[in-house]
C-alpha cells in the first residue's frame, strides 16, 4: 500500500456505494437490485479493511468485522434469490413494478 | 507515481467501471459477469492493502458462492429478461429515463447528495497518508485466533444466522406437493390451449386485459 493514501481507498468505497445505491433505486429487475445491494456491501468491506490496515495495522478487527459482513451477505443472497425464484414461479415475473401482491 | 499507485488506479478503474456496467448493462447476464469482474477487482484491492486472507475469503464467497447463485437465479427466471430492453438508441433511452421522476432523477439526486456529503467530509478529515505501523505479519493466524477467542460468540451467532437463512431458502424454493400437482395440471391445460391459435388469442387478450386493469389501478393510486 506504499504510496497510496488512505483517502483514495475511501473515495473508491464511497463511489462504489453511490453506484450501488443508484442501481438499487432505479432498476426494476429484482435480481439486479440484489446485485446492487452486494455492491454496497462490498464498498463497506473496502472501507473497513482500508481503515483497519491504515489506522490500526497491528490488529485484524476490521477484517473480522468484514468477514461477518460477508457471511451476512451470503445469507442475504440466499434468502433474496429464494424469494425471487418463488415469486417467478408463482407469478412469472421478476419486474418489481409488476408484482402487486403487497400493494398498499 | 509509484508502482502501488499505478496498480491501485487500475484496480479502482476495474471496480468502478464494473459496478457501472452492473447497473447499466442491457442484458442481466452481462450484469452478472461484470459483477464478477468487480469482485475480482475488489480482491485485488484487498491484496494491495496487505490483507491476502481477506482477499482469498472474498473471492471464495463472492465469486464462488454468491455469483454462482445469482447466475442460477438469472437462468431459472423469466427468459424474457435475458434479452435486451427495447430497440431505442442508448442516448434516447437515457434521456427518457432521466426525465421520469421515480426511476430517473430522484435516485440520481439522492445518491449524488449522499456521495457529495461523504466526499466533502472526507476532504475535511485529517487522514493519514501512510499506515500507522506495520500490518500483522501472519494475518490468517491472527484472524483465526481472534475469531475463535474474542469473537467466538458473534461467530456462533453468524453461523446460526447463515444456517437459518439456508433452511429458509430451501423452504422457500421447495415445491409443495399439492401445489405441484395443481400446477402441473394447469400447465398441461395451458399447453393444450396454446396449441390452437384460438386458445392463444384468448390467453393473450386475457393477459392484456389484466395488464390494462393493473395499469389503470396504478394510475389511480399514484
Amino acid at each position: 500500500m506504499g504510496g497510496v493514501p488512505l483517502m483514495d481507498y475511501l473515495v473508491v468505497g464511497t463511489l462504489l456505494f453511490g453506484l450501488g445505491l443508484w442501481g438499487a433505486l432505479t432498476r426494476t429487475n429484482a435480481i439486479r437490485i440484489l446485485m446492487c445491494i452486494e455492491l454496497m456491501l462490498n464498498a463497506v468491506n473496502l472501507n473497513l479493511v482500508a481503515l483497519n490496515q491504515y489506522l490500526d495495522p497491528g490488529s485484524v478487527e476490521g477484517q473480522i468485522f468484514g468477514l461477518f459482513i460477508i457471511a451476512i451477505a451470503a445469507a442475504e443472497a440466499a434468502i433474496g434469490i429464494g424469494i425471487v425464484l418463488m415469486v417467478v414461479r408463482r407469478r412469472g415475473e421478476v419486474d418489481i413494478n409488476k408484482i402487486r401482491l403487497m400493494r398498499g | 507515481m509509484t508502482g502501488a499507485a499505478v496498480i491501485f488506479a487500475i484496480l479502482a478503474a476495474v471496480v468502478l467501471l464494473g459496478a457501472w456496467r452492473v447497473v447499466t448493462s442491457e442484458q442481466i447476464a452481462h450484469s452478472a459477469l461484470f459483477l464478477g469482474l468487480t469482485f475480482v477487482g475488489m480482491a485485488g484491492l484487498f491484496v494491495l492493502l496487505q490483507a491476502p486472507t481477506f482477499a482469498l475469503l472474498h473471492v471464495l464467497v463472492y465469486v464462488g458462492a454468491i455469483l454462482t447463485v445469482v447466475v442460477f437465479a438469472i437462468m431459472l427466471s423469466d427468459p424474457e429478461e435475458l434479452r435486451g430492453a427495447g430497440d431505442l438508441p442508448p442516448g434516447e433511452r437515457l434521456r427518457r429515463r432521466l426525465l421520469s421522476p421515480y426511476y430517473g432523477w430522484i435516485p440520481v439526486v439522492v445518491a449524488g447528495v449522499l456521495v457529495a456529503v461523504v466526499l466533502a467530509s472526507l476532504a475535511a478529515a485529517q487522514l493519514p497518508r501512510v499506515p500507522l505501523g506495520e500490518p500483522v505479519a501472519d494475518d490468517l493466524r491472527a484472524i483465526g485466533r481472534d475469531m475463535f477467542t474474542r469473537y467466538a460468540l458473534p461467530f456462533e451467532v453468524a453461523s446460526l444466522a447463515l444456517l437459518a437463512a439456508l433452511i429458509g431458502a430451501i423452504g422457500l424454493t421447495r415445491r409443495n406437493t399439492s401445489e405441484e400437482r395443481g400446477r402441473t395440471g394447469r400447465d398441461t391445460a395451458a399447453g393444450a390451449g396454446t396449441g390452437t391459435p384460438d386458445g392463444a388469442g384468448r390467453n393473450g387478450s386475457a393477459a392484456a386485459g389484466r395488464a390494462g386493469t393493473a395499469g389503470a389501478a396504478g394510475e389511480v393510486s399514484r
